[in-house]
């Protein structure tokens, strides 16, 4: 159905989600049905772009060349052709190319994106001054908060990474995804007290029975249980926590139980469940 | 020390690489199991897509994995992982390693290598304990010490046909699969 694969794709488009065997699929159906419209322009870029990602050449090779007669001279464009030479292997051209495209506008943020992504496969560590750089110019981008602290956890900088999850939430405050990540940073760092907090903080960002009918966060509640089981076993773990926001033992004794009953809750059957009641009843044998 | 012989099941062998293509711009990591005392690896179980990095969800899943063993009297023999960027097993694949290894000292990691996937070899290089903490490659003369059972010799480029025509990785679901729920 045409203008149900139209959505799709161009849901897709709006989150950035990457699904680059699908986007191929469904993106040459709808293209050959002639049935686009208006669409049709935004679709081959993010056709380009997938073709790319599966090595198809040829395939990006003909929306790159369709996308140029039809809008010359547009940097936007000229982006594909530095992704081109990217999947190419050939690194220093698609250098030569966005650094092009920064000479006639120095605020192309997708320029100064691809260069960025460009010493993550060549050099990863020296990705994160680059990152710093453009953040301090573009600081409400909310991808390069996200890419930064996924570098820093990348290399272990636990601290550095829930920092600039830090400027991601207040970049996004409405994102609960960036919040349960915090928690899950915090929590691989061995701060608790901080990691409850937050994956808290998620589960009720996600709304209440009227607001959102989908009540399950089981990823939550298990980080939740988790945080808490380390907390019952060592009261006095370090934790940035001031003393008198931390939760108390007494609190944690009953999120345990409703964590358990949440995580328990939300489904499974058979062979699944029996695994996660033994889980859920004997934290003590969590591999850690 | 020398190394132990293990055979993996076409599904064992086949399961990493599934899950590897369901997921190609990310890391994924998965364990493997097999019946106690035996040194056939029948059983593959994908665990994480995403976050890598973090703890909880890969601490998670590997407690449930442990229970799912003892009431299947299994054990995990080793960890899969194929990572978005860089070679070896990674800070974290030897991180999880380490702690598997205070289970079972003969714990092994098997790391989805494509030079030898697109040549349609056996598609790992497996990484044992050395005497110390740390893992190192199987050097290739140990090669036989991981080896596909019986007739599926030419298993590693029929799989990569079946992926191609019938696109089989589409139905793989791991642990945080399981978890996107809300």
């Amino acid at each position: 159905m045409s203008s149900a694969d139209l959505e799709v794709l161009s849901r897709w488009r709006t989150i950035g989600a990457r699904h680059s065997e699908q986007v191929i699929e469904l993106g040459l159906k709808v293209l050959k049905s002639g049935k686009v419209g208006d669409q049709e322009w935004a679709l081959r870029e993010q056709l380009a772009i997938a073709a790319l990602d599966l090595g198809q050449v040829e395939l990006s090779q003909v929306q790159i060349k369709l996308l140029h007669s039809k809008f010359p001279n547009s940097p936007r464009v000229k982006i594909l052709d530095g992704l081109l030479l990217e999947s190419q292997g050939r690194l220093e051209d698609a250098r030569a190319v966005y650094e092009g495209l920064l000479r006639v506008d120095e605020t192309d943020v997708s320029a100064h994106q691809r260069l960025i992504s460009l010493t993550l496969s060549s050099s990863p560590t020296s990705a994160i001054p680059l990152l710093l750089k453009y953040l301090d110019t573009f600081y409400s981008d909310p991808s390069g908060w996200s890419l930064l602290s996924e570098q820093y956890c990348e290399l272990g900088m636990y601290t550095q990474a829930l920092d600039a999850l830090g400027h991601l939430m207040s970049v996004q405050p409405w994102d609960e995804g960036a919040v349960r990540r915090a928690g899950e940073v915090a929590y691989t760092m061995g701060d608790y007290q901080l990691s409850l907090k937050h994956l808290l903080r998620s589960i009720e960002m996600q709304g209440t029975k009227e607001t959102n009918p989908n009540q399950s966060r089981t990823r939550s509640w298990w980080g939740i249980k988790l945080a808490v089981s380390r907390l019952l076993e060592s009261p006095n773990s370090e934790t940035t926590v001031p003393r008198e926001m931390q939760s108390t033992e007494k609190q944690l004794k009953l999120l345990d139980e409703l964590a358990t009953e949440r995580i328990l809750d939300n489904g499974g059957k058979g062979v699944g469940l029996e695994v996660k009641r033994k889980v859920l009843s004997d934290g003590k044998d969590i591999i850690r | 020390m020398t190394s132990p012989q293990y055979t993996l099941t076409s599904l064992s062998y086949s399961l990493p690489i599934l899950h590897a293509a369901a997921h190609p711009s990310s890391t994924v990591l998965g364990v493997f199991l097999s019946s106690p005392n035996r040194t056939e690896i029948d059983e593959a179980i994908p665990l994480i897509h995403t976050h890598s990095t973090l703890s909880p969800i890969i601490e998670v899943s590997l407690s449930l994995v442990e229970e799912y063993c003892k009431l299947r009297n299994k054990r995990i023999v080793g960890i899969y992982i194929a990572r978005e960027l860089g070679d070896g097993l990674g800070r974290v694949g030897e991180r999880i390693l380490g702690a598997l290894r205070e289970k079972l000292e003969g714990v092994f990691g098997l790391v989805l290598d494509n030079d030898k996937l697109s040549k349609s070899q056996f598609a790992y290089i497996p990484y044992i304990p050395t005497s110390s903490t740390t893992f190192k490659p199987l050097p290739s003369s140990e090669s036989e010490s991981f080896s596909i059972k019986s007739s599926s010799t030419d298993l590693p480029s029929r799989l990569l046909q079946i992926i191609r025509a019938k696109k089989i990785h589409r139905n793989i679901r791991d642990f945080d699969d399981n978890l996107e729920d809300s």
